[in-house]
């Protein structure tokens, strides 16, 4: 799950494979906006098939955040 | 009051974490420069409301909102709740216009011969009502639609009255006010 993350993330912003860790947090980290975690939370709505509450999208703050999420809604 | 600075692009050379918290940092500088030297305010008047919306403790009668993207920072003030977003024109993402967008506006998005200016049209309006409502992005945005014709912007929900400006053909600005009654 980590490895299709990180994937999805590089897609999305300029940062390095080896950066993208399980305690990352999107905004202090990797460098994430508003648009670019509207971009991953579109991708991983495509990729796993699932609708993500948007009540929810401020609460993914690590990338170990957004895989429990994952985790749990499939 | 409409603020707006240009400064350096995101250099690609550095990371761009790096690059997104010196732009907050010169984002609050220079509201807090604002701030003091327009409005007479101290600094530690600053608290945060729910999802991280800056506003003053007991400056009643101001009211702000902050935004920067690669390349600018933004700053409304005025006397009434007010959001800004603003973003660089630039190649958009299917995904994030199916998260954003509903089918008419991702109609009018793909049928626009300048889509992607089309899309952040759509983007900051949508990130600008969240803020100045106080709740960022954390609501349906697919629900709240736009309707852009010419200078003319209309929005589903009411109470709210909208301002957007394209900045050099290079960005997109929009600022959404909270509606007084004689409006």
């Amino acid at each position: 799950m980590l490895n299709e993350l990180r994937d999805l993330i590089c897609e999305y912003v300029e940062v390095e494979e080896s950066k993208v860790k399980e305690d990352s947090k999107f905004i202090e980290d990797l460098g994430f906006n508003s648009y670019d975690l509207m971009c991953l939370v579109g991708a991983l709505e495509d990729k796993y098939d699932m609708e993500v509450d948007e009540k929810q999208v401020a609460n993914l703050r690590t990338v170990k955040d957004a895989i429990r999420y994952i985790e749990a809604a499939v | 009051m409409i603020y707006i600075w240009k400064v350096p692009a995101y250099d690609k050379r550095k990371s761009k974490a790096e690059y997104e918290r010196w732009l907050s940092e010169k984002a609050h500088d220079l509201l807090w420069q604002v701030l003091r030297n327009v409005y007479q305010i101290k600094r530690e008047k600053l608290v945060y409301k729910e999802y991280g919306k800056p506003c003053l403790s007991d400056a009643k009668g101001i009211e702000f909102n902050i935004t920067h993207c690669d390349g600018l920072i933004a700053l409304v003030v005025g006397d009434r709740p007010a959001g800004i977003d603003a973003e660089k024109i630039r190649p958009w993402s299917m995904a994030a216009m199916r998260k954003v967008c509903d089918r008419k506006e991702a109609e009018t998005i793909l049928e626009s011969e300048r889509n992607e200016e089309m899309f952040f049209r759509y983007f900051t309006l949508k990130e600008a009502y969240g803020k100045a409502a106080g709740f960022g992005l954390s609501y349906p945005l697919k629900e709240v639609t736009f309707q852009i014709d010419f200078e003319k912007i209309e929005c589903s929900r009411s109470g709210y009255c909208f301002s957007q400006y394209l900045i050099e053909n290079e960005y997109v600005l929009s600022v959404c006010y909270e509606q007084r009654q004689e409006e």
